[in-house]
C-alpha cells in the first residue's frame, strides 16, 4: 500500500477489512439489535414468565431461604472443582457440601422474574489468593418464590445477547476475541469509508432507484452508513471498551496484576469493606432494614429509587458485608450509588463516592451502550440504528459481489460465487435461524427435558443449513448471474415468522387481539409485531427478488418458455 | 523507502501488532506513571482504556498506509517495547515501595 497513494490504500482497507469482518458484524448488529428487546423476547419465550416487572423482594422472607438452598452448578464443578482443588489437601469437597462465600440478586425495570446466584468457594485451593468460585445461578418468580426451570432458555437475554458479543463461542472466549477483532475493523472500515468518500455530504442524499443494481445498492450502501455514521462508531468503540480490561488489553490481569492487586488491598483499607474472610463464623442481621435505610439514604440525596442489584461479600463470616446498589432506570450511566452495611450488625460502612472524571466517563460510555434505561423511543431507536448497520453490511457485501461476478464469471473465478454464498447465510441466513428457534421454542414441549439445548440445536442446526443452501444454489452466480437462494430463504423467513406467532396463539392463547387490546401484555405484542413485520418486509423481498420474463426470449420462444426463469438455471 | 513494495496483508499484519504492542506499552506507563503519581489504578485504567482504541486505530493507520515504512514500524515496535519495559520497571518499584 505504501507505493499507492493513501486514498487507494484506504479504499483497500475499506473493501477487504469491510467483507472479513461484515460476516461477523452482520451477527453482532442484528442480535444487538434484538438484544434492545432481550427481556421481551424472554416473556415470549417462557410464558409462565408473562407478568408484570417486579420490585426486589423481601430478603429476609424469601430470598435468605433460596440462597441457603441452592448448590453449585453440576457442569461447573466438574470442569472447575478438579482446577482450583488442592490434591496436597485431600479429597475434593463433595459439590453439595461447597460453602457459600457471595450471594447477588439483580433485576430490572423490565424483570419479572429474578436472577440470582450464589458463588461457592473452594476450601481448600490450589492457589488460595485466586476468587475460586464455583456457582450456582438461578431464576426465581419473585411473587412466591418459585423456581423458573433452568433448562426453559432465556432465548433474548441468555442467546441473542451474548451471541451479539461473544458467539456464543465460550472456548478460550474465542468469540469474544474475534468480534473484538471485526469491530476494530468496522472503526477502520468506517474511517477509511469516510476518507475515500469525499464528497460525503452529497452521497447522502443521493439515491438512484433508476440506475442498475450495482450503483442502487451502493448508493444505500452510502446512504446507510453515513445516516447511522455516529452510531455505529459509537457502538463499536464502546462495545471495545466494555470488554476492554477483561479481554482486549487485560493489562490488570496479567503484566501489572501485582499492582493491580496492591491497589485492591490499599482501596478496600480505605473503603473499611474487608478484602479477606476473617475466618469466623457470623450470623446475618435484618438486610430488609439495610436496603429501607439505602432507599432512605437515596431519596435524601434527592434520587429516590428501587434496588437494582443486591450483594452479600464473605457469606457467614464476621467479615461480611452487604452491598445495595440503586436501579440504574433513570440515568444513562451505569452508577448504582452503591451504600456497604457490616452483615452482622446492619452497621453502615461506606456510602459509594462520586466517581472521578475518567470512571464517570467509562460508566457514561457504558451505559448508553448497554441501555438500561427506561426510554421506550430512544431503545426503538437504537433498534433502528442497528438494523441500519445491518443494511449497510448487507449492501455492502451485494456490491462487493455485483462489481466483480461478471469479471469473474470471465475468468472463471469462484470468488463472487462463494462470497455471495456466505453473504446469503449471513443475510437472511441468521433470520431464518432466530425464527426457527422462536417457532422451535413454542413448539418443543414445555417439559421435554433440556428444551432450551434442543432450541439451540435447532438455531446452529437451520443457520448451518441456510449455508448449505446458499452454496447449493450459488452455481448461476459463477455465471454472472443472481443467487436464488436470497428470495428462497426470504420466503422461509416469511413462512417461519407467520408460523411462530400462529404457534405462540395455539400454545398459549396470547394472540394479538389479547395482548393489545383485552389483557395487555406489550412484551408479547412487540414480540409477535416484530415477527409479522419481519416476516412482510421478506415477502415483499421476495416478490422483488422473483425471475423476471427475459422479454428477448418472449419474442422468440414458444408460449411454454416464454415465462422461462431465465435469471436462474 | 519508497520503492519497497510489500503486501497489504503484510502491512495489515504489521499494523494490528505494531499498534497493539504500542497502545499495550502506553496504557501500561500511563497507568503505572498515574498510580506513581498518586493516581488510583481504576481512575488511571479506565483513564487508559478511554484513550486505548482511537490510539490504536491512529497507529493502524500510520503504519498500514504510511509512506514512511520503517519510521512508522520502528516506532510502534520499539517505543511499544520500551514503554512495556519501563512500565515493568515502574511497577516493580511502586511495589516494593508498597503504596
Amino acid at each position: 500500500m505504501q507505493t499507492g497513494n493513501t486514498r487507494q490504500a484506504m479504499a483497500w482497507l475499506h473493501t477487504w477489512l469491510g467483507l472479513l469482518a461484515g460476516f461477523v458484524l452482520m451477527v453482532c448488529f442484528f442480535f444487538g439489535s434484538l438484544s434492545v428487546f432481550d427481556r421481551e423476547i424472554d416473556r415470549w419465550a417462557i410464558p409462565e414468565t408473562r407478568f408484570d416487572p417486579q420490585p426486589m423482594p423481601s430478603y429476609d422472607n424469601m430470598l435468605k431461604g433460596i440462597f441457603e438452598k441452592s448448590e453449585p452448578d453440576v457442569a461447573e464443578y466438574n470442569q472447575l472443582m478438579p482446577i482450583y482443588h488442592d490434591p496436597a489437601a485431600g479429597d475434593m469437597t463433595p459439590r453439595t457440601e461447597l460453602p457459600p462465600d457471595e450471594y447477588w440478586a439483580y433485576t430490572t425495570h423490565r424483570d419479572p422474574v429474578l436472577r440470582m446466584g450464589v458463588g461457592f468457594r473452594v476450601p481448600h485451593p490450589a492457589e488460595a489468593d485466586e476468587h475460586n468460585h464455583i456457582h450456582g445461578n438461578l431464576t426465581i418468580d419473585p411473587r412466591d418464590g418459585s423456581l423458573v426451570p433452568d433448562d426453559h432458555l432465556k432465548i433474548g437475554s441468555d442467546w441473542f445477547y451474548p451471541l451479539h458479543y461473544s458467539l456464543n463461542l465460550e472456548w478460550k472466549f474465542i468469540g469474544y476475541y474475534i468480534v473484538g477483532l471485526a469491530a476494530f475493523f468496522m472503526l477502520v472500515a468506517l474511517i477509511s469509508g469516510i476518507w475515500i468518500h469525499r464528497r460525503i455530504f452529497r452521497e447522502f442524499f443521493t439515491f438512484r432507484p433508476a440506475k442498475r443494481a450495482q450503483r442502487k445498492t451502493l448508493d444505500i450502501h452510502n446512504m446507510s452508513g453515513v445516516i447511522a455514521l455516529p452510531f455505529h462508531f459509537f457502538f463499536a468503540i464502546t462495545g471495545l471498551i466494555i470488554f476492554a480490561s477483561f479481554f482486549y488489553f487485560p493489562v490488570n490481569s496479567t503484566m501489572l496484576k501485582p499492582l493491580h492487586e496492591l491497589s485492591e488491598e490499599i482501596e478496600a483499607s480505605h473503603k473499611g469493606l474487608p478484602h479477606d474472610r476473617a475466618g469466623i463464623d457470623a450470623d446475618i442481621a435484618s438486610v430488609d432494614a439495610m436496603i429501607a435505610d439505602a432507599k432512605h439514604r437515596w431519596s435524601e440525596r434527592g434520587m429516590p429509587g428501587e434496588v437494582g442489584f443486591l450483594m452479600v461479600t464473605h457469606v457467614g463470616d464476621l467479615n461480611s458485608y452487604v452491598s445495595i446498589y440503586r436501579a440504574g432506570s433513570d440515568r444513562v450511566a451505569l452508577v448504582g450509588e452503591g451504600i456497604h452495611y457490616k452483615a452482622a450488625t446492619g452497621e453502615l460502612l461506606r456510602e459509594d463516592p462520586p466517581h472521578s472524571f475518567a470512571e464517570g466517563a467509562a460508566e457514561f460510555l457504558t451505559g448508553l451502550h448497554l441501555q438500561h434505561f427506561e426510554h421506550w423511543f430512544l431503545r426503538w431507536l437504537y433498534v433502528f440504528g442497528g438494523l441500519l448497520g445491518c443494511v449497510c453490511i448487507a449492501t455492502g457485501f451485494i456490491f462487493y459481489v455485483e462489481k466483480r461476478k461478471s469479471q469473474h464469471a470471465r475468468a472463471g473465478s469462484q470468488g463472487s460465487r462463494l462470497t455471495d454464498a456466505f453473504a446469503v447465510a449471513t443475510v437472511t441466513g441468521i433470520v431464518v435461524a432466530a425464527c426457527a428457534m422462536l417457532l422451535s421454542n413454542r413448539l418443543i414441549p414445555t417439559d421435554t427435558s433440556g428444551k432450551g439445548d434442543w432450541e439451540k440445536i435447532v438455531f446452529c442446526s437451520v443457520w448451518g443449513l441456510t449455508l448449505l443452501h446458499a452454496l447449493w444454489r450459488s452455481s448461476p452466480v459463477a455465471r454472472a448471474m443472481s443467487n436464488p437462494a436470497w428470495r428462497e430463504q426470504a420466503l422461509t423467513i416469511t413462512v417461519l415468522a407467520v408460523a411462530a406467532v400462529i404457534a405462540n396463539w395455539l400454545t398459549t392463547g396470547d394472540h394479538l387481539i389479547k395482548t393489545l387490546f383485552t389483557e395487555r401484555y406489550l412484551a408479547v405484542a412487540g414480540t409477535d409485531i416484530s415477527l409479522l413485520i419481519t416476516a412482510a418486509i421478506a415477502w415483499v423481498s421476495a416478490r422483488k427478488l422473483a425471475p423476471k420474463p427475459d422479454k428477448s426470449l418472449t419474442r422468440n420462444l414458444s408460449t411454454d418458455t416464454a415465462t422461462r426463469e431465465v435469471g436462474y438455471e | 523507502m519508497k520503492h519497497i513494495i510489500s503486501h497489504p496483508l503484510s502491512n495489515v499484519l504489521a499494523a494490528l501488532l505494531g499498534g497493539y504492542l504500542f497502545t499495550w506499552g502506553f496504557i501500561s506507563l500511563a497507568i503505572t506513571g498515574s498510580v506513581f503519581s498518586g493516581v488510583d489504578f481504576h481512575t488511571a485504567e479506565h483513564g487508559a482504556l478511554l484513550i486505548a482504541f482511537p490510539l490504536y486505530l491512529l497507529m493502524f493507520f500510520w503504519i498500514a498506509v504510511s509512506q514512511r515504512f520503517w519510521l512508522s514500524r520502528a516506532v510502534s515496535f520499539i517505543g511499544g517495547t520500551l514503554m512495556t519495559l519501563s512500565a515493568w520497571y515502574l511497577q516493580a518499584t511502586i511495589v516494593q515501595a508498597g503504596v
